[in-house]
């Protein structure tokens, strides 16, 4: 059984203002038993962003539904993806034309599959991702995130055929996911780049991917229930999520799994990432429930080692932190004196959860972000 | 000493309640020319940025994300601080004295945005557009106009720009010049700079628990401030 699913969740920096969610996203079984399936990003604050989000994922849809020939071939079809990508950006334009907006305020990110169960045809434009999940039991992420050297810009579709990714990924894959960016960040923290055994959170890929959790109707329908409130809710129900990775990790790991759900359940991480997620949350999901990767080491689904790998980052991010040579200036001595009273020393810092900065107030001496 | 002060606050269990942040680079690029000394300025100047750096009104996320540095600027320019998380920052004293490196010392600033935003990229990390907040009470004895383009050029780069760079002028200061190197001048009526980082410290507290590519509104200025209409708005 093929189980397919799909949410685009707007998130709560576009609940404030109004915006709506400007990520988009489809899935869809064909004729022939393969699956297409969508996501795309409106950039930033791009005026008409959501609506270009829109439009690709509509527009690629389509034109594959249109075009995809059952006797294709991989290079067949990554071609027919990029004729769909160029038609995509063939459609914004139309668009814009016909409404006399620029090209850019449309801008959007687009990353789509062709699955079935041999294998995945794809193609990506932006900062999203498509993961796997292998045979051998291991997420692996098959496209890159497309980021400016700033680290802030996203490259999106309208930059064109030279940055568009295609590519095809063989060996029976056992699930596969697409994702914007914020659900990104929380599936593959880039902590884990500092030497985990995976580069994907495995907790929060397992909960959305493992075959273990969509075997029957029942459980099926009960797993995208409880993926749509983790990405839906603002205090999503933890013991749901630890509970229902004990009955995934238990298949793998036997007598092992009590020890390594207790030690992810009373850390709460997987959650939490999700739950700091400011951004729209798209997430798709294709399971192949009749597939049966192999199991892996217990630390393969354990927590990383956080504290390790936040230490990697910071010896390269803070390297005067971690230097044996200060160079503090020393008080200057009258300083005292003319205060009039001590100084407060940084150690009576009081923690706040959150910040306490409303938007209102008066408009004439208001200062755009931008 | 400071290796003992990173352990207790940035690898603390509190401080790893959730792992990985996205990073808002932040340079205070101060001018400590001699001119600072007058009205005891450079002494109101310190008190302020101790009370910024040690403000018990910072929030846990935007002490884990805001890496701060500090350059000043005089005869030369000098890195007074490499960038540290806030939550690891200390106070600083500075003294004033000669000349008014502006230009070098933006340049110097631009350099160190770029450098830290491509480490960044480097390592996967999620950041914000970096912001460069330079005080200054004079005019620069340097050029400027180098670093007049590049800031130009890094504001403009892209939908958004790839810079803020916020140009704020003390009593003083050359609003002729300070004026024409971005498109956000701010003019203070006197050198309570208290005020002045109490809105950059909401301020990037907003921008810190915002969106990377968003733009959040910013707070209201203090009542000794004002925005100086540039050509470059």
């Amino acid at each position: 059984m093929l189980v397919k699913y799909g949410f685009s969740i707007t998130g709560r920096s576009h609940n404030g203002k109004g915006s709506g969610c400007q990520d988009f996203h489809a899935v869809k079984s064909l004729a022939d038993g393969r699956i297409v399936a969508a996501v795309a990003d409106g950039v930033g604050s791009a005026a008409n962003s959501g609506d270009g989000a829109r439009l690709a994922v509509e527009t690629l849809m389509s034109y594959v539904e249109d075009n995809l020939l059952p006797e294709s071939g991989n290079e067949a079809i990554e071609k027919l993806l990029r004729n769909a990508f160029e038609k995509v950006l063939g459609t914004i334009e139309q668009e814009a034309q016909r409404t006399g907006e620029t090209l850019e305020s449309y801008d959007t990110t687009l990353s789509a599959v062709i699955y079935d169960t041999s294998g995945i045809i794809y193609a990506h434009s932006g900062d999203g991702a498509v993961i796997v999940l292998t045979n051998d039991g291991r997420y692996v992420s098959i496209t890159s995130p497309q980021k400016g050297e700033d680290g802030f810009s996203v490259i999106p579709l309208r930059f064109g055929i030279n940055t568009w990714e295609t590519g095809s990924f063989e060996g029976s894959p056992a699930a596969v996911m697409l994702m914007t960016d914020g659900v990104l960040e929380g599936m593959c923290n880039y902590l884990l780049r500092e030497g985990a055994e995976s580069l994907v959170y495995v907790p929060l890929a397992a909960f959305f991917a493992d075959p273990v959790g969509f075997r029957t109707e029942e459980t099926a329908a009960s797993s995208v229930e409880l993926i749509g409130d983790l990405l839906t809710c603002e205090e999503p129900d933890s013991d749901a999520f630890y509970d229902r990775l004990s009955e995934i990790y238990k298949e793998h790991l036997g007598s092992g799994e009590k020890d390594v759900v207790d030690q992810l359940r009373k850390n709460g991480f997987a959650p939490a990432f999700i739950r700091r997620i400011n951004d729209d949350r798209t997430l798709v999901g294709i399971i192949n429930t009749s597939s049966a990767p192999a199991d892996r080491e217990p630390s393969y689904y354990a927590e990383p080692d956080w504290k390790a790998l936040r230490e990697s980052w910071d010896r390269k991010a803070y390297p005067a932190l971690f230097s044996n040579i200060s160079n503090a200036v020393t008080e200057e001595p009258e300083l005292k004196e003319k205060a009039g009273k001590s100084l407060p020393k940084c150690g009576d810092r009081k923690k706040h959860r959150s910040s306490q900065f409303e938007s209102a107030g008066h408009e004439h001496n208001r200062i755009s972000g931008q | 000493m400071l290796k003992e002060r990173l352990s207790q606050k940035t690898f603390s269990e509190a401080a790893i309640e959730v792992p990985g942040e996205p990073h808002l680079a932040c340079v205070l690029l101060l001018d400590t020319s001699g001119s600072m000394n007058e009205k005891n300025s450079i002494s109101v100047l310190n008190r302020a940025l101790r009370n910024f750096i040690c403000d018990t009104e910072w929030d846990d996320i935007t002490l884990a994300r805001v890496d701060l540095c500090i350059i000043e600027f005089n005869d030369e320019v000098h890195l007074v601080r490499d960038f540290v998380p806030l939550g690891s920052a200390e106070p600083i004293t500075l003294s004033a004295h000669g000349m008014t490196s502006m230009g070098k010392a933006i340049d110097f600033a631009i350099d160190k945005v770029k450098e830290r935003n491509r480490f960044y990229y480097s390592v996967g990390t999620p950041c914000y557009q970096p912001w460069i907040v330079m005080m200054t009470d004079g005019e620069p004895t340097d050029d400027v106009v180098n670093a007049r383009q590049r800031i130009k050029e890094e504001e403009n780069k892209g939908s958004h720009g790839k810079l803020k760079f916020w140009s704020v002028g003390v009593p003083g200061y050359s609003r002729d010049i300070v004026s024409t190197l971005s498109k956000r001048c701010i003019e203070m009526t006197d050198n309570g700079f208290d005020k002045f980082f109490d809105w950059l410290r909401e301020s990037v507290s907003i921008i810190s628990v915002s969106n990377v590519n968003e733009m959040p509104q910013l707070p209201m200025l203090p009542e000794n401030a004002r925005i100086i209409p540039t050509e470059l708005c």
